[in-house]
């Protein structure tokens, strides 16, 4: 039922032989995107069905849609986590299929911050190891991994909580520590899974409103999933996901 | 955060190194009259009420009871992530009797209990998305500034204890449950504890897959680890040596166990 990594990969690279049309301003670029997975032998299910999208820099956008939709599978293709079936994921340019195992570690490493509905802090450790975990993993040395770490959680308003446990911090602030350790190696791009989804409306506005002055003042891109209508409307344009398809596009002049 | 958090807390810090007390060296933990008690507006709810255990080395020991018995805040206090109000958690630190109380540590030791004296498993695995199996198991490694070559060698010979030698590339998104949490079991041993604390670690999977984290839980007893796991699953609990049950915070039965795991789900 499952194929190697490997195998994956290959079939990504040979069913891309056509030059897809890139636009310069683009972020983030998917063409055709399909993801087929095989529940047991004959029984298929189209989690994505051909979504090409466009993200320019700076944009916050929004997907929407119910569950089983294929939202996160959208993000996880995005974010390098999952190849797809068919179809090509292209970030800054660059068509990730194409990259082997280091350079996409690399990309969600330093190229894309990830924020999940679970925060998924490690327990055992504090806020601040938390943050600076992606930047070891990214070689980063000690001085930037100081300043980048404390910076970041000072903008989320945590500096004084920093040695904290996560099992001392509300789910507000563990998400708070979650989008530090994304933004700590400076990504283009913030790609956010249901990031209000285990919390109550005040604290999950509160973080919105912080993802919103991310993406004004440091012109941030982010690509945000929600099925929270509130949440969703909250960013510059909306994607309606139905059936593994985007049904609608909406300008929300936020 | 609350008030009572920020008292916590700030005891915490005062508290001076830990004095060392003499323990029989075959017992890797005892904990006496441990009592935690939470604050939730004007009420105080007793988590855990005066809770005695002492643990030898190479046992396996199941804590049972419903959700709301105190079995989290039992591991979350043992593992150095929650302080309780009262009693002691001594810890064979050397392996060799050298006992040392976390109630009486620094911030500084009780991380070191964390990363490099405790591995901890948790119900929801618990892993670091944007890393592959294998940099998740090294995690605890690198903080602790382990050497690269020592790193590689281990965490390449425990993911294949494991059976997920040829997954170690993968990332948890690609991976089953079961599989995720074979890895938090891998990652909980690379920097060979003194004890593994597992909170619920089948709470998430099927039967089958139950099964096969049973049996590895199994395979390191007799490879001589020791292991505390707390459950709501009395079935599977009598996989343990022994099966202590907690009701309202208190130990409130203990029996012996050591069923087989085939037997239990045939």
């Amino acid at each position: 039922m499952r194929k190697t990594k490997k195998r994956k990969q290959q079939e990504s690279v040979f069913q891309d032989v056509k030059d897809y049309e890139l636009n310069p301003e683009a972020m983030i670029q998917t063409f055709h995107l399909t993801k087929i997975y095989n529940i047991t032998e004959g029984i298929e299910i189209k989690a994505l069905n051909g979504v090409s999208i466009d993200i320019n820099k700076g944009e916050f956008v929004s997907v929407m849609g119910p569950s089983g939709s294929g939202k996160t599978t959208l993000l996880n293709m995005i974010g390098a986590l999952d190849n797809p079936t068919n179809g090509a994921v292209y970030i800054n340019r660059t068509n990730i299929a194409h990259m082997n195992d280091k350079q996409r570690t690399n990309l969600r490493l330093k190229e894309i911050g990830l924020i999940f509905q679970f925060y998924n802090l490690v327990p055992v450790l504090s806020a601040y190891e938390n943050v600076e975990l992606p930047m070891i993993f990214a070689g980063r040395t000690k001085q930037e991994i100081e300043k980048n770490v404390n910076k970041f959680l000072d903008l989320v308003g945590l500096i004084e909580k920093k040695d904290h446990l996560p099992s001392e911090l509300s789910g507000g602030e563990q998400q708070r520590v979650a989008i530090a350790r994304a933004l700590c190696n400076e990504p283009s791009i913030l790609i956010a899974d249901e990031p209000t989804g285990e919390l109550d409306t005040k604290m999950g506005m509160e973080i919105i409103k912080l993802l919103r002055e991310l993406n004004l003042e440091l012109n941030q891109t982010i690509l945000m999933v929600t099925h929270d209508p509130l949440v969703g409307t909250l960013a510059e344009r909306m994607l309606k996901m139905r059936d593994g398809k985007i049904i609608e596009t909406v300008i929300t002049n936020k | 955060m609350s008030i009572e958090k920020k008292k916590v807390r700030m005891n915490k810090q005062r508290r001076a190194t830990a004095k060392a007390v003499r323990i029989d060296p075959d017992i890797v933990l005892t904990v006496k009259d441990l009592v935690k008690t939470y604050t939730i507006g004007n009420s105080t709810i007793t988590a855990l009420n005066k809770v005695n255990l002492t643990i030898r080395n190479g046992e396996f020991i199941a804590v049972v009871g419903p959700s709301g018995s105190g079995k989290t805040t039992l591991i979350n206090c043992l593992g150095a992530l929650d302080f309780p109000d009262s009693g002691e958690i001594i810890y064979n630190v050397d392996a060799k009797g050298m006992g040392l109380d976390i109630m009486q540590m620094t911030n500084k030791q009780h991380k070191k209990m964390r990363l490099n004296k405790i591995g901890l498993i948790f119900q929801f695995y618990n892993l670091f998305p944007i890393l592959t199996a294998y940099e998740n198991v090294e995690l605890p490694m690198v903080i602790a500034k382990k050497d690269t070559k020592l790193r590689e060698e281990k965490v390449k010979r425990l993911l294949k204890r494991i059976g997920l030698e040829e997954r170690m590339e993968h990332l948890p998104t690609q991976m089953s449950g079961g599989e995720q949490q074979r890895v938090t079991i891998a990652r909980a041993l690379v920097n060979e504890p003194l004890i593994i604390l597992a909170d619920e670690p089948t709470g998430e999977l099927d039967t089958e897959t139950t099964t096969n984290i049973m049996k590895i839980f199994l395979e390191l007893k007799n490879a001589g680890e020791s292991i505390l796991m707390v459950t709501h699953n009395v079935r599977i609990a009598e996989v343990a040596d022994r099966i202590i049950t907690l009701t309202d915070g208190k130990f409130t039965g203990e029996k012996k166990g050591g069923k087989s795991i085939d037997d239990i789900y045939k």
